[in-house]
């Protein structure tokens, strides 16, 4: 049988052509799929943004948080590695010729802004903070391990912040120009007037995440400091009732997944008597998924959608294979009914049938899967061809935001759809395989 | 099965076929019986019925009425499968038309019904399969033809590698449908001698379906058929006269 097979696969054109078809459909799909999980890959950095593995609220108790208790409870668990405290106000940005800006439908919206106080040590080992400030264009800090620190030149110095570049760019913002922020105190007084906190600070430079959103919002400065002198924002802004953190970066040992790295952190918690996140204290335990629940769904939604449409192809290149199996049953009408002459079970014609069809699924999956391995790995090299032979641009790189082409090849996806692609040929087989079964063997004969 | 039990035996053997709002009644109540190592020719002119009453014999069709044993063993209620796995074991075919598998050569179409009878073989049992093969296709003169495929091969050379393809299996009944009606008169002769010596060597039951008395002469009873019915008894007397070969 396995000679026949061969023979009938083989010799006629139109079979090898049909095996083309269903290698070219999954080549497709797989090579479709693996820019995906590329620009996926791409677009879960950018959502994640500046964010770190875990995110932590403290409950509200009756004694302020203490932050070294935090530190000490956490960094106690072998799971986390590092931890960076965020002390968040949010104020309203001035400068000067501010009233025309505040005029300005287009701009007026970036005058809110959320002040992050960050410990930079700490902020840099726990999450991407490096990253934004290297990946800065407009105005990058002179000193990455000590990004607030002013300009030594500067007559008066003020105490610095970091603003994005995105943000620095609406502003007309450069390092070293002087702005105003205003923000309510961290507690309403208990009697009189509510007085707004406000103070200079210098812009010691630009920073650049990936998420635009973010970016458009959120200025850095120092957390807190010892003595007045390098300025802060518990000091130069809040005032004394601030609290010394309201969130917290949780930094996870390579290999710990989200959810093991939250039990570990609220075990840690619990071990070390505080509030326990999302009881009655409120507060909450975050990843950073979580964070981004609503993008990373849609996402997800968009790769499942894109499988789905691709895989028609597929389904395609499996009618070829139906139709070409259905031509090669009218054509061995004759050799059927020799077989069925010579002894061959209606089992044993339809098994040949689905035999050529299985090997031609198979021959044409193994080739598209190759292909499409081999055209992720040449990417580059088959994007350059395109471009300079044909003139073909992928990606304009004025209209994406992508830096060449993504690919990430997932062996589990590919063999998954390796194994459709092969299971849906197969299926397309069956009715040429059951007409061949069915075939009158005196009909079959006399078949001209 | 007995001495005594005819190799291939039918009885009361009808077949029709709709032809539009009407039927065709082609066999009307056949019956035959044929011994081991009988050789017995079937003759009828075109249409009247040879090529059916073949094909229900072979277990190729199913009558409408009527009853056929091959070696005593009864085939109407037999499945589709069951027919297919006797012919295999106990039925040889040669066809007018040859029916070689095109894209096999020789020796692989004489393999053929030796791997169908015993499906999945090891190498030592494949190996013992090939050297009968090869030795039926010598028997037939064709040793030198093993690698050829019908198309390189002329019409006579393919009907030895069908008589091969026919016999390899040592089968009980042989039915051969005009045989030399696809071949010139000397080839046909050497053909049919063949045929028949390597029948009689084998001592296999042939049925030999022509419409040629010369064909006919060569062998042990001719039946007559004609509107459906042999229209002399089987063993016949009241056969036709058969011309004498020319010399």
């Amino acid at each position: 049988m396995t000679r026949l097979v061969l023979a009938w696969l083989f010799l006629r054109p139109v079979q090898i052509l049909a095996m083309g078809g269903v290698a070219v459909g999954l080549l497709a799909l797989l090579v479709v799929m693996s820019v995906m999980n590329g620009l996926i890959d791409d677009d879960r950095n950018s959502v994640r943004g500046p964010l770190s593995d875990l995110l932590l609220i403290p409950a509200a108790s009756e004694e302020p948080a203490s932050w070294q208790a935090y530190r000490t409870a956490l960094l106690a668990d072998p799971a986390i590695v590092a931890v960076s405290p965020h002390l968040v106000a949010y104020a309203v940005l001035g400068l000067e010729g501010g009233a025309s800006l505040l005029s300005r439908t287009t701009s007026s919206d970036v005058n809110g802004v959320q002040v992050v106080g960050i410990d930079v040590a700490d902020e840099v080992r726990t999450t991407r903070f490096l990253d934004a400030l290297e990946q800065a264009r407009l105005s990058p800090v002179p000193d990455a391990a000590d990004p607030f620190a002013s300009d030594p030149a500067a007559a008066f110095p003020r105490p610095g912040i970091l603003v994005s570049d995105n943000l620095a760019r609406a502003l007309r913002l450069r390092r070293g120009e002087r702005v105003q922020l205003g923000a309510l105190p961290p507690r309403l007084p208990a009697e009189g007037e509510l007085q707004p906190h406000n103070g200079y600070f210098d812009v010691t430079g630009t920073y650049a995440s990936s998420d635009y959103g973010l970016d458009m919002d959120r200025v850095y400065m120092r957390r807190t400091s010892a003595d007045f002198s390098e300025g802060s924002l518990a000091w130069d802004l809040l005032g004394a009732d601030a609290g010394e953190f309201t969130e917290v970066m949780i930094k996870l040992a390579p290999g710990v997944d989200l959810e093991t790295g939250r039990a570990a952190a609220l075990a840690a918690l619990t071990a070390a008597g505080l509030p326990a996140p999302g009881s009655e204290g409120g507060g909450a335990l975050e990843t950073w998924e979580e964070r981004r629940a609503v993008y990373l769904s849609a996402i997800e939604n968009e790769r499942r959608v894109t499988s789905l449409v691709m895989f028609f192809i597929v389904i395609v290149a499996a009618f070829g294979l139906f139709a070409t199996l259905s031509a090669l049953v009218r054509e061995k009408v004759r050799e059927l009914g020799i077989l069925a002459a010579l002894g061959w079970t209606p089992l044993r014609r339809g098994v040949l049938l689905l035999g050529v069809g299985a090997t031609a699924s198979a021959v044409g999956t193994a080739l598209g899967v190759a292909g499409a391995r081999w055209l992720v790995d040449h990417r580059v090299g088959a994007e350059a061809f395109l471009r300079d032979r044909l003139g073909i641009v992928i990606f304009p790189e004025n209209l994406y935001v992508v830096n060449g082409l993504p690919a990430v090849w997932l062996p589990d996806q590919a063999r998954e759809l390796a194994l459709l692609g092969f299971g849906v040929g197969v299926l397309f087989t069956l009715i040429p395989a059951v007409r061949a079964a069915a075939l009158s063997p005196v009909e079959a004969l006399r078949y001209e | 099965m007995s001495e005594a039990t005819p190799m291939l035996a039918a009885a009361e053997l009808h077949k029709s076929y709709r032809m539009g709002a009407g039927k065709l009644d082609v066999l009307r109540g056949i019956d035959i019986e044929l011994r081991s190592g009988e050789v017995c020719a079937l003759m009828g002119s075109s249409g009247s019925g040879k090529s059916t009453l073949l094909h229900l014999l072979g277990l190729l069709d199913r009558p409408d009425r009527g009853e056929v044993r091959v070696g005593g063993q009864p085939t109407s209620r037999l499945s589709a499968a069951a027919r297919a796995r006797l012919r295999a074991d106990r039925i040889g075919f040669v066809f007018q038309q040859f029916h070689l598998l095109p894209e096999l050569g020789a020796l692989e179409n004489v393999l053929m019904p030796r791997r169908i009878a015993h499906g999945f073989s090891w190498w030592g049992q494949r190996r013992a399969e090939r050297e009968r093969a090869r030795a039926a296709l010598e028997s037939v003169g064709m040793q030198h033809r093993l690698g050829n495929r019908p198309a390189q091969l002329s019409g006579g050379e393919q009907q030895r590698v069908a008589i091969a393809r026919a016999l390899v299996g040592s089968p009980a009944l042989l039915l051969a449908d005009e045989p030399t009606g696809n071949l010139d008169s000397q080839t046909g002769d050497e053909v049919l001698a063949l045929l028949l010596d390597l029948a009689r060597e084998h001592g296999t039951a042939v049925l030999l379906a022509t419409h040629d008395p010369l064909v006919a002469a060569h062998c042990d009873r001719i039946l007559q058929l004609a509107d459906g019915r042999f229209v002399a008894p089987a063993d016949a007397p009241e056969t036709p006269p058969v011309p004498q070969p020319a010399p």
